[in-house]
């Protein structure tokens, strides 16, 4: 009698753990697809997150000189679109496409924002110190590669940039997924 | 069987009901071992202050929106409008570096006294890991606010989380909620830092006690067992009263130091604004430690150290087993622990000294936003705004003169006609909507009550010093003073319903304009009375009629319609804008003289010679040396008008001043240049029943002609016309009835009339300077406006008078087409011309002034804003 007693609890305290078990893990699903929502999230990006974007007329850029140059796009930020401005650096050297360089403002190391430093003619990123030369290649500082180049073409004497990020930290240019 | 159940004996005593005397004697009659102590009270202290900033997050969350759009200004909303708002947020920002101190101070007892020794190993790991709680909720809650310092500092976390080999990647995704840091985050760090954290350290709190309690009657710290059971004393009230004193110390001492400083509310998180965040305190020595690790060696630095330290810090119980409880005969744990705690505050006093940020020019203010002053923005700000943004084109003083040479359309901010000429409003939209062709818009580079600001910073560049005019001023006792400071009577006037531009704007075309559109067009093509039409939609016709020529680019053009520009039928256009040039005929021949490349546009060749594009750019661009670009005047539509008038010009040769005008009910006062005398109190010219003579060209010269008066009469000459003679009084009644006319007008409105009107009326003769140069030879008494001596020598009824009735031999009484209202705004405009003193070289305003209008100026454009959502609302809803 006892015995039987003994065995039904045993068998009782299995379903309870069975049961609880198979609610949590399967309550668990929907919870990690919920959480995990920004990880699987794709083909989100609006139009202008991937295509090139008018920054400025190719006359109006200053020759051999660094300048700031805000690139406009539309990004998809959870339940709405923003506009969002990201500088880049161009210099011109000649008209030709050949004679451009446009740089990404965002520093290879952790993301601050780099600026020129005319004085020293080197960029500068004041968040660890990071410098690079003229040309954007690493000096001085943390930063783990030189700075991002962008793609970008002359079009009726505009200037086109593709804004793209790169993933900080690390030395191999890879592109984050917008 | 049966078995009887024995109901308990139910006594008069709530405590059979409620049970708190058992409660109470649980929660506050149990005994502590070893008596009260400061060293035990201490741990309570923990509770008080995990329960003020629980109590403060909690009303802290009542007032906060978690969204990019909203939580940056509902932060500033708590701070500066919310009663007491500054001092919980205070309280609740310098209470999350006491409880980091508190964790700290506990730790490091807990590891001096070896309480982490057995069997109390478990509480030493729930005290690491509320130690790493406590410093996740103050990192989450750093960029809850949205202001530069949390969205950088957050941004550079987030970088060096990226660089955990492998999987950093998708773990700064999973927490930032997507690529880049937005409303996910702030929804998901909101949600970590108010509900997840805060749960799960009240859980590590209670294992913390349950794990603490657990060996029964085990000696704690210092105490040997028999003590502990010689003295145990109830927990109330002499514990509660130890722990009371401590909280009470630290909560008052929490207050004060937060009524001294307030929780610092910096510019609003800006990704394309550079900005040097630095870490907290605690956190100062991983951002120097950063420093050491390079290159590929980084991730040392930022991720394997401190997880390294962290396992240890978590095993240590589990590493040092010796029985030895004496501080001073553990000298390996003790020197380990005076390492680690010398290491860190070396790394973080030699982060501090070193920092650069103290050093080197800061790139974006730490202190864009002034928290000790009620409002977020701040003149000196906005100074340094115009500068930065504003100057490379405009020059520091607001002129403009650096690139009037390559594009001529720069306004002169200190201009006073400019000033004139725009609302506050309008200079709002043009700084975010930007201005063809050249200024660009700065929506997304200036938050709302930036431009805002600078809008009135604008205004304040053309005001001279306070008491810089004639004496004069001080004495009117309407309108002048405001004129001669626009600022003061700009802002009025928006408030006060809503505009036609923003109806237009938010509407496109009113409906129905489409079809009114072609047969206004050829109406004037065909060269018909371009007045005969009522004045009313055609602005509108001509707008619709620019949407649907397919021109896109000029309906936008539209939307800074200038008003005074939009109500003037084609004839007027013409002859207010063009005329002085162009000749009244279009034939420009007085001008050739000095502008040889001027066209006659009475001929047909060089009408055929030009597509209408060519002339509407012409006339909004300006067209070699001396066509100046009007789209500071015209409107798009109203280009469109011009070209028609103009094509009307060659298709019809001859002098337009010989064109019948009809007796239009709208040009009835403004073409008869002497009528009977308004009645005064009408106030308005329109008003004035008059059967005019029409006919009579409006030019500066028959009219002089005409108004060859006796000046002792001061009295226009009535040729025709009902005459009310009990109302025709003097001037000074006239004034007193442009009292009452001028206030039913609203400012802005007011001064665009007087612009026109000066142009219209006055200009032939006085010059667009007011100098009258040109025509001093003709007329030696013109005055110079510009002269100071002549201003002071004139009061302003005098030159209403002036206006209304003429004076001397040349000049002629206007008196019908200019109302005495109108008048007076006149001589406002007219008083604008004498020279201001040297401005300085930023705009005389007091902080508070400056304050004041910008409030003023929010209220208008919240206002104007939500007409706007009103009217684009309305319509779309199906």
């Amino acid at each position: 009698m006892a015995d039987l007693r003994h065995h039904r609890r045993g068998f009782l305290s299995f379903c309870n753990a069975v049961l609880l078990s198979v609610v949590g893990m399967l309550g668990a699903v929907p919870v990690f697809r919920y959480v995990g929502y920004p990880l699987r999230r794709r083909g989100g990006s609006s139009s202008t997150e991937q295509s090139f974007v008018d920054v400025a007329a190719v006359a109006d850029l200053p020759l051999d000189e660094w300048r700031l140059v805000p690139l406009e796009i539309v990004h998809r930020d959870g339940w709405e679109a923003v506009r969002r401005q990201h500088p880049v650096w161009v210099r011109k050297r000649g008209d030709s496409e050949g004679e451009i360089t446009v740089l990404s403002s965002v520093c290879p190391h952790l993301g601050c924002p780099v600026n020129w430093r005319a004085e020293e003619s080197k960029f500068f990123c004041r968040c660890h110190a990071a410098a690079f030369s003229a040309d954007g290649q690493t000096l001085a500082g943390p930063s783990p590669r030189s700075m991002d180049p962008l793609s970008f073409r002359v079009q009726n004497a505009r200037l086109l940039v593709r804004w793209e990020e790169f993933q900080n930290g690390v030395e191999k240019r890879k592109p984050l997924e917008a | 069987m049966h078995t009887e159940v024995v109901q308990p004996q139910v006594s008069g005593d709530p405590e059979s009901q409620t049970g708190w005397r058992r409660l109470h004697e649980r929660l506050f009659r149990e005994p502590v071992p070893g008596g009260a102590r400061w060293a035990t009270a201490f741990r309570s202290l923990l509770s008080v202050a995990f329960l003020a900033q629980a109590i403060s997050g909690v009303l802290l969350a009542m007032n906060y929106a978690p969204s990019t759009g909203s939580a940056w200004a509902s932060v500033r909303f708590i701070q500066e409008e919310v009663q007491a708002g500054w001092l919980i947020r205070a309280m609740h920002y310098w209470g999350s570096s006491a409880m980091v101190v508190l964790v700290l101070t506990h730790v490091v007892r807990m590891f001096i006294t070896a309480t982490y020794k057995k069997p109390r190993e478990l509480a030493w790991v729930v005290s690491i890991l509320c130690l790493g709680c406590t410093l996740a909720l103050a990192l989450t809650g750093d960029i809850l606010p949205w202001d530069q310092q949390g969205y950088w500092a957050t941004k550079i976390r987030l970088g060096i989380v990226s660089t955990i080999p492998s999987v950093g990647e998708s773990i700064r995704t999973l927490v930032q909620g997507g690529p880049q840091i937005g409303n996910l985050t702030l929804t998901r760090f909101f949600t970590l830092h108010v509900v997840i954290l805060p749960a799960l350290l009240v859980g590590l709190a209670c294992a913390y006690n349950y794990f603490y309690k657990v060996p029964e009657g085990f000696p704690s710290e210092r105490q040997s067992p028999d003590r502990l059971a010689t003295r145990p004393e109830p927990f109330w009230p002499g514990h509660v009263w130890k722990g009371a004193v401590l909280a009470a110390v630290l909560l008052f001492g929490l207050a004060i130091w937060s009524g001294y400083h307030r929780a610092p509310l910096q510019a609003k998180a800006d990704p394309a604004l550079s900005y040097e965040a630095r870490p907290e305190w605690f956190f100062m020595f991983l951002y120097q430690l950063l420093k050491y690790f390079q290159g590929p060696y980084e991730i040392i630095g930022t991720f394997f150290l401190p997880s390294i330290f962290g396992v240890l810090l978590v095993s240590w119980p589990f590493l040092d087993r010796g029985r030895q409880r004496d501080a001073r005969r553990r000298p390996l744990a003790m020197g380990l622990l005076s390492a680690v705690v010398g290491g860190l505050a070396g790394l973080t006093i030699v982060g501090y000294a070193t920092d650069t940020r103290k050093h080197g020019p800061t790139l974006a203010p730490a202190k864009l936003v002034a928290p000790s002053t009620p409002r977020s923005i701040e003149k000196p700000e906005v100074a340094r705004i115009f500068k930065s943004e504003c100057a490379s084109c405009h020059d520091d003083d607001g002129t403009g003169n650096v690139i009037r040479k390559a594009t001529p359309a720069v306004p002169d901010f200190t201009s006073l006609a400019w000033q004139m000429a725009q609302t506050d409003l309008d200079i709002v939209q043009q700084i975010q909507v930007g201005k063809e062709p050249a200024m660009p818009a700065y929506k997304e580079r200036l938050t709302k009550e930036q431009t805002l600001a600078l809008a009135i910073y604008i205004r304040a560049l053309s005001v001279g010093p306070v008491g810089a005019g004639p004496t004069l001023a001080a004495t009117s006792p309407l309108g002048e003073r405001d004129v001669r400071n626009p600022v003061a009577s700009a802002p009025v006037s928006a408030a006060t319903g809503p505009r036609p531009e923003s109806t237009d704007r938010a509407a496109g075309a009113p409906p129905g304009a489409t079809a009114l559109a072609p047969q206004v067009k050829s109406n004037e093509q065909a060269g018909k009375s371009p007045a005969t039409a009522p004045s009313d939609p055609k602005p509108a016709a001509a707008l619709a009629h620019v949407a649907a020529s397919g021109r896109p680019e000029l309906t936008a053009n539209a939307g800074s319609f200038v008003r005074g520009a939009a109500f003037m039928e084609s004839d007027r256009l013409y002859r207010t804008y063009c005329k002085a040039c162009h000749d009244v005929d279009g034939s420009g021949k007085l001008a050739r003289r000095s502008m040889p490349e001027i066209p006659d546009m009475t001929d047909p060749r060089w009408s055929g010679s030009r597509t209408d594009a060519d002339l509407f750019h012409s006339i909004l661009l300006g067209k070699g040396k001396f066509m100046r670009p009007m789209n500071d005047k015209l409107s798009a539509p109203d280009a469109d008008r011009l070209v028609a008038f103009v094509r009307a010009l060659a298709m019809q040769p001859g002098p337009l001043a010989s064109r019948p005008v009809g007796p239009a009910p709208y040009s009835l006062p403004r073409d008869v240049f002497a009528v009977a005398a308004t009645p005064p109190a009408v106030g308005s010219a329109a008003a004035a029943p008059t059967v005019g003579v029409p006919s009579q060209p409006a030019t500066g010269s028959p009219l002089l002609a005409l108004a060859d008066v006796p000046q002792s009469s001061r009295r226009p000459v009535p040729i025709v016309g009902a005459q009310p003679p009990a109302v025709s009084g003097t001037a000074e009644r006239a004034l007193v009835a442009a009292a009452t006319a001028a206030a039913s007008g609203t400012a802005d409105t007011r001064i665009r009339t007087a612009i026109v009107q000066y142009r219209e009326f006055c200009m032939n003769c006085h010059g667009v300077d007011g100098r009258g140069t040109e025509s001093k030879a003709a007329m030696p008494t013109i005055p110079d406006f510009t002269d100071v001596a002549w201003q002071n020598s004139k009061n302003r009824f005098e030159l209403a008078s002036s206006i209304i009735e003429g004076k001397g031999k040349d000049m002629p009484a206007f008196e019908g087409r200019i109302s005495a209202g109108e008048a007076q705004d006149l001589v406002a405009y007219i008083r604008s011309f004498g020279p201001r003193q040297a401005r300085p070289s930023s705009p005389v305003l007091s902080g508070s002034e400056f304050q004041k209008r910008v409030r003023r100026l929010e209220q208008q454009h919240a206002e104007l804003e939500r007409q706007l959502r009103e009217l684009s609302a309305g319509p779309r809803r199906p």
